[in-house]
């Protein structure tokens, strides 16, 4: 089944969209550590782990900065198709600064509600 | 003339240099004591000089005539206490001066008495073939030791302030100590060792020409401002010596001849003299002039870097003050936005059925907790706007292939509720083609909502027509029949400043001017226009957005 990803340190956030994304039986992995996503990523690269469609990467995390795990994702010929989604509470004015690399799309956390994420999440799972 | 005569002419010549300095060191000397009294010390030092000359030149007039002069010379014993007054004035230690000044006068005019009225301290002269010598008296070694006891307090006091004493002061005590060492050194051996070795002491006129050369130094030290313009002291030093010389010649010229043409040489030479010196100091003058310019430039420089560098600090500490404050608004972003992003997130899973389902009353409530939720959130995005505009920083992402018309649809769809409670219409004139500009979704969003969410707000009955339409240029009108604005409400309307206008402050409470300052913001930012128009207050308004198309489809 497909599943997607979503990389986020607050947990009243992870519990919206826990609930969101089971409502709508979408498949979904919740990552609160930066580290724990690097982990399994580099374990999809390795043939360890199936790879999902989508993730979600939030730009702050605990440990690490999210830029380095769209990066760790985008510059890998395995995983570089996984389609990530910025998503974030820094506004889309920051977007020039990631580095040379650049996301499938950026989201503003507050201006989406879980209803509309879920939506756009289902429709990038069939366009592609 | 014979050698004798010769050496009492010099000796006069001498007492004259002494008056010269006296006049020197008097005229324009005011109040300054340490000058008065080492006036008196030339003075003094002159006498010496003048009857050590008298001594030599009326030798023809028999012993008992030159012997009445050369006692006449212990006058000059006088000098040394001029000199310790001298001392004390120019170290400025003047405390019980009188007292200590009486006692020095007290023993020198008793020594100048006994040396007037008897032999005490001079017995007889002796003629040679060149000199005439002395031969003291008993009191003689007395009165040395006196001198010598003069000179070392005077020294003494001299040393003292050498030690404490800086830059300018402390070259003048220099020359002071040097003349008075050198004086004392040679007089101690012309006029006290020197005798006592041979029994007689003819010698005694080398003191005169010392004493001379101790207080002129002394005077030039005390006369000049710059003592260290070596070039001038020179030039001055040699001229002196030439006049003196020169002036020597015209008293042992031979004949009349010789003496005109002498006196003419003197004069000659005097002039060019005081000419050389004055354009030597004008020199030296000028070059210090120049110097001190310089100075006085590099000063300047240094204050201009220095004030460079304030500059420069100033603009760095600026910018790192902006940089701080850029800093803490991408915090204050993250933490404003993170707890409304878990309401904005709840309230809409209610909404949508994922905690089952609710009751209608239930359902209403929640949606107004959402809408201001929704508001919140509109304020915390245009207050972080606001300020990157402030900072100067691109707010907007301008993205291909944007169409205008669902992002209307959208905001319609967003009012409906308001529009639907007030009973005023919201219609969008759809347009036949379907249009797509360069954008940044959100921001334009953002903006156009505020427009129209500003024409709905200010709307009582009626309502407000939105059009859009590309003929030379893609433009959005959004007419409202409104309250309308005034002439002046229409200047200022796009202002920074919370301008809502008289009739809209009666009619609502509620309101923020700050909405149609960042849509204008933002249209610009998309390099287009924005105006407003209105036939007057009552009479509604109309907004006009024009923006840069790049492609039909």
């Amino acid at each position: 089944m497909d599943k997607i990803f979503l990389i986020e340190d607050d947990q009243s956030i992870i519990d919206v969209y826990k609930i969101a994304f089971k409502s709508a039986k979408i498949n979904a992995e919740f990552f609160s550590w930066g580290k724990e996503a690097i982990e399994k990523i580099k374990d999809i690269q390795s043939n360890k782990e199936e790879k999902p469609k989508i993730m979600l990467i939030d730009l702050v995390l605990p440990d690490i900065s999210g830029l380095e795990i769209l990066k760790l994702v985008k510059e890998n010929e395995k995983t570089k198709d996984i389609l990530c989604f910025v998503f974030s509470n820094y506004t889309n004015s920051e977007q020039g600064e990631f580095n040379g690399v650049k996301p499938d799309k950026f989201i503003l956390k507050t201006n989406i509600t879980p209803t509309e994420l879920v939506k756009l999440v289902k429709e990038s799972i069939n366009h592609n | 003339m014979d050698i004798i005569k010769i050496r009492g002419i010099t000796l006069f010549v001498v007492a004259l240099l002494n008056l010269f300095l006296v006049l020197a060191l008097w005229y324009k000397s005011k109040k300054d004591k340490a000058r008065i009294w080492l006036g008196y010390t030339a003075l003094f030092s002159g006498f010496y000089a003048f009857f050590c000359g008298a001594t030599y030149f009326f030798w023809d007039k028999g012993m008992e005539v030159s012997l009445g002069w050369y006692k006449a010379t212990w006058l000059g014993v006088l000098l040394l206490p001029c000199f310790i007054v001298f001392t004390y004035y120019f170290t400025g230690k003047t405390k019980n001066l009188y007292l200590k000044a009486i006692v020095f006068y007290g023993i020198s005019f008793v020594i100048v008495y006994l040396s007037f009225t008897t032999d005490l301290f001079v017995k007889s002269l002796r003629l040679n073939a060149y000199n005439i010598s002395s031969l003291a008296g008993p009191l003689d070694p007395f009165g040395r030791v006196f001198i010598l006891f003069c000179l070392a307090i005077s020294i003494t006091n001299l040393l003292k302030e050498y030690f404490t004493a800086e830059g300018f002061r402390k070259i003048q005590i220099r020359y002071f100590i040097l003349g008075t060492s050198i004086f004392v050194v040679t007089g101690m051996i012309t006029t006290s060792i020197i005798p006592f070795i041979i029994k007689e002491s003819p010698y005694y006129d080398i003191a005169a020409y010392l004493s001379f050369v101790w207080i002129g130094l002394t005077s030039y030290a005390i006369l000049k401002y710059k003592l260290m313009d070596i070039k001038i002291i020179t030039t001055e030093l040699f001229s002196f010596a030439l006049w003196i010389t020169l002036a020597l010649k015209i008293f042992l010229s031979e004949n009349s001849q010789d003496r005109i043409i002498n006196i003419g040489v003197f004069l000659a030479v005097l002039f060019f003299g005081i000419f050389l010196i004055r354009s030597v100091t004008k020199e030296v003058r000028q070059k210090e002039q120049l110097e001190k310019l310089a100075k006085e430039i590099e000063g300047a420089y240094e204050k201009e870097k220095a004030a460079h560098e304030v500059e420069k600090k100033a603009r760095e500490e600026l910018e790192s003050l902006g940089r701080a404050k850029n800093q803490f608004l991408l915090a204050i972003q993250h933490h404003l936005r993170t707890p409304l992003t878990a309401m904005i997130g709840y309230s809409d899973l209610i909404l949508n059925g994922a905690y089952g389902k609710q009751s209608k009353k239930m359902l209403e409530v929640i949606n107004k907790f959402q809408a201001s939720t929704k508001s919140l959130i509109k304020m915390v995005n245009e207050f972080l706007d606001i300020t990157q505009f402030q900072l100067g920083k691109e707010v907007v992402n301008l993205i291909s292939g944007i169409e205008i018309e669902p992002i209307i649809s959208e905001i319609a769809e967003e009012l409906k509720f308001e529009t639907e409670k007030k009973g005023i219409y919201l219609k969008l004139q759809k347009p036949e083609k379907l249009f797509a500009i360069k954008a940044d979704r959100e921001k334009l969003k953002a903006a156009l909502y505020n427009i129209i969410d500003n024409a709905v707000k200010y709307t009582l009955k009626g309502g407000v027509d939105i059009k859009i339409e590309s003929k030379d240029v893609f433009k959005i009108i959004i007419k409202d029949t409104g309250i309308g604005m005034s002439q002046n409400h229409q200047k200022n309307l796009f202002n920074k400043t919370f301008e809502r206008g008289e009739e809209a402050k009666k009619t609502f409470t509620t309101g923020r001017g700050i909405g149609l300052y960042i849509a204008s913001e933002i249209i610009k930012a998309h390099k287009g226009k924005i105006w407003a128009d209105s036939e007057g207050e009552g009479k509604g308004s109309t907004f006009h957005i024009e923006l840069p198309y790049e492609a039909i489809n």
